[in-house]
């Protein structure tokens, strides 16, 4: 049985929300702009696209209690890490 | 949550795929996880290095790289859905996209190493060179692996082994996938950019 | 019992089972020679005791791995074993072999022994737990081979099932990294890396295949949980173990004069090693709970959950305590070592191997699938007695080494190693009084098999 073509909206737009924030990162690192808050805006960017892989790509938003939280956890505590080693 | 979207999504207890992979996945970002911590932690006392020696890097091809493993998620996650809807054309067709996407990372990655090599920079060159080329070196192997993983799912996509009622084995290596790009998405900003 | 051919496993149990009492005896022997300096002297030196300490311990594993994958296979492969004769003509041809070194080390000096081996024609002795004669480890390889023969061709024919794969990997992994046991270079450097290659990477790599299949096999049979279920947590077991196993080497590279980079990449991997273990523990303890049968025999279940636990508590958590290179500097050599190694040891492979002949030994003898109530009573006895002496035989070494490294390398004045050794006497004494415990519960373990012989086994629930 073949059902009629399922929506892809969600995911597309992620996609391609997610190739957008990747040419910013790129063309920050282009161009002479450097700095804690430079470097600290291209890592938060870089942890909002694992959340958007997290919660859209690998599903997790329809995961319940811990488990929709793995990724997010990880995400979170990866960027105290780094942002504690920049800012000393 | 509309009552629209309640009718149309089910929340389930567990993530998609095999209980079993998400353990490994876990398992794998703790190793990732210290490799980064470790990486920002060398280089408070090393940032003039690691600053000279990232200028060094191919910004550029980690840039192709990224996109190809972003385009790459994102076919997974259209031969899921495919799959899903048992459309197994559309799913294979999708995972051999994917796969494609893959062999482009690894093509330009090794293009990557190779350039390294022929400079004669190995692991002992600088603290930077080490963390740089054990982190790129060690998601390289993941990518491999993560290939290997599609490719068997794709052959069994192509022999109709899944269907919109058995799909499980698909969700599983989406999720491994999924992962791996994870991990790029954040190696390339810290490595490459900051 | 489905196959005739699986009967050649008894001999290499009972072996197993034999040398494992030589190990403790020995071990007690030494353990007190740690207080008691010239015990036995100079008949059996420290050194000998060690030596055949640590020898004994791994030739009864290896006994009581191939007794494992000759009574395995064949159930596995649903075929009788490739050939019954080779597996009884390798059972003596390894036994005499090794008598013959243990006596060797025992009754002449071991410079005379490399003599009259000939060890400088093929220079291989003299390095820890690699001190058999040239001789004793071509044997070693032959019957290694002769064995892998028997089993692949076994298993070429029948039915391929993962756990007997996982079991070849790791059976052909331990005979592959054997050989660097022939690889003795003049760099001490190089010769010191490929020593760990043989002695981490098989405790730390392919003996954990080993010990996944065994204990995936024990799980199958005693809970009847679904094949497919236990193969999945194997493959990631497996996956995890060898990740983290092989590139973990590097935690032994930290001081032998390797590259810096082993610092970062021996500290990381190797502190994921515990994963695998916990893996295993979790499997374990979810298999039984989901069984859909209540086993007869109710030892065999316990040592397998009890391996789950212990192997990640030793290897594990032990492990964990001293494998960062920074802490490493310092507690490296010591009895926190000593620690490590016993638990360890314990957990990992001795518990695995008394599973296996726990779960087999019965149908061994001819019963249908346990031992009588009277006999399991016993061995379960054995199993606390065993596993809780162990534990405090842990307990007081990683007292012992904690005191030793401050003592000896942290505090302000550092004193001399065996002014230190004086002054943790009294771990020493505890520590032997567990290892006499350990011994009552090996005997009592023994005793069970001839307990209740002729009663009828518990009927299955």
């Amino acid at each position: 049985m073949i059902e009629k073509k399922p929506s892809t909206t969600v995911e597309t737009i992620v996609f391609i929300v997610l190739i957008v924030l990747t040419l910013v990162t790129y063309k920050v690192g282009e161009t002479d702009m450097s700095g804690i808050f430079v470097s600290l805006g291209v890592f938060a960017i870089a942890l909002f696209k694992g959340a958007l892989i997290s919660e859209h790509f690998m599903q997790l938003k329809y995961a319940s209690g811990i488990w929709r939280w793995l990724i997010l956890i990880w995400l979170i505590l990866l960027g105290i890490v780094i942002y504690i080693a920049f800012t000393v | 949550m509309s009552k629209k979207q309640l009718m149309t999504t089910k929340i389930t207890k567990y993530p998609p795929g095999e209980i079993i992979i998400w353990l490994f996945i876990m398992a794998e970002l703790m190793v990732f996880g210290l490799f980064f911590a470790a990486y920002a932690v060398t280089r408070i006392d090393n940032i003039e290095l690691f600053e000279l020696y990232q200028q060094n890097l191919d910004t550029t091809a980690a840039l192709y790289n990224t996109i190809a493993l972003l385009s790459s998620s994102y076919f997974v996650v259209r031969s899921v859905i495919a799959i899903k809807h048992n459309q197994q054309q559309d799913s294979f067709k999708w995972m051999v996209l994917a796969i494609i996407m893959g062999l482009v990372f690894i093509i330009i990655k090794t293009d990557e190493f190779a350039h390294h090599v022929s400079n004669g920079i190995t692991l002992s060159t600088n603290t930077f060179y080490m963390f740089y080329l054990s982190l790129a070196f060690f998601h390289y192997l993941h990518v491999i692996l993560g290939l290997i993983i599609l490719s068997v799912i794709a052959r069994n996509i192509n022999k109709g082994a899944y269907s919109a009622k058995e799909y499980t084995n698909v969700e599983t290596g989406a999720s491994y996938w999924h992962m791996v790009d994870l991990v790029w998405l954040i190696l390339f900003p810290l490595v490459y950019v900051m | 019992m489905k196959y005739t051919s699986q009967m050649v496993a008894k001999p290499y149990f009972i072996a197993a089972i034999g040398l494992f009492v030589g190990q403790i005896l020995f071990g007690i022997i030494m353990g007190l020679q740690y207080v008691i300096g010239d015990f036995l002297f100079p008949e059996i030196p420290f050194n000998v005791a060690r030596m055949v300490h640590t020898n004994l311990l791994i030739v009864w594993l290896l006994f009581g791995f191939m007794g494992a994958s000759y009574y395995l296979v064949p159930e596995e492969a649903e075929t009788e074993l490739h050939s019954p004769i080779l597996a009884k003509l390798m059972f003596w041809i390894f036994l005499i072999a090794g008598a013959a070194t243990i006596l060797g080390y025992l009754l002449v000096p071991y410079a005379t022994l490399a003599e009259i081996t000939m060890n400088d024609l093929l220079p291989t002795m003299g390095r820890e737990f690699l001190e058999q004669p040239t001789i004793t480890k071509i044997g070693i390889v032959i019957v290694a081979l002769a064995f892998l023969f028997n089993i692949g061709m076994t298993i070429l024919k029948g039915r391929k099932t993962v756990i007997n794969l996982v079991l070849l990997i790791g059976l052909v992994g331990l005979a592959v990294f054997f050989l660097f046991a022939f690889y003795n270079p003049d760099n001490i450097v190089l010769d010191k890396m490929f020593w760990w290659f043989v002695v981490h990477l098989w405790v730390e790599g392919v003996w954990e295949l080993i010990l996944g299949s065994l204990l995936a096999f024990v799980l199958i049979k005693t809970t009847g949980v679904d094949r497919e279920v236990i193969e999945k947590w194997l493959y990631v077991i497996i996956a995890m173990a060898l990740i983290t196993g092989l590139i973990g080497t590097g935690h032994h590279f930290f001081w032998i004069g390797t590259p810096g980079y082993w610092q970062w990449w021996g500290s990381i991997f190797s502190a994921m090693e515990p994963i695998p273990f916990f893996m295993m523990t979790v499997f374990a303890f979810n298999m039984v709970n989901k069984r859909r049968r209540e086993h007869p025999n109710q030892p065999a279940v316990l040592w397998a959950l009890g391996t789950g636990v212990m192997a990640f508590l030793g290897a594990g958590v032990w492990g964990f305590l001293h494998t960062l290179s920074p802490v490493n500097y310092y507690t490296h050599g010591t009895q926190i070592t000593a620690a490590h190694g016993h638990m360890a040891f314990y957990g990992a492979y001795v518990m695995i191997v008394l599973a296996i002949i726990s779960y087999a030994m019965p149908m061994l003898n001819g019963r249908k699938a346990a031992n009588s109530a009277k006999s399991q009573i016993v061995e379960m006895w054995s199993f606390w007695l065993m596993t809780i002496s162990m534990v405090f035989i842990t307990l007081f070494l990683t007292g012992a080494g904690i005191l030793q490294v401050y003592l000896q390398r942290m505090s302000d004045n550092p004193l001399p190693f065996m002014v230190v050794q004086d002054k943790i006497e009294l771990f020493y004494w505890l520590r032997e009084g567990a290892g006499v415990v350990f011994l009552i519960g090996l005997i009592v373990y023994i005793a069970s098999f001839f307990i209740g012989k002729d009663e009828a086994e518990p009927n299955e629930a």
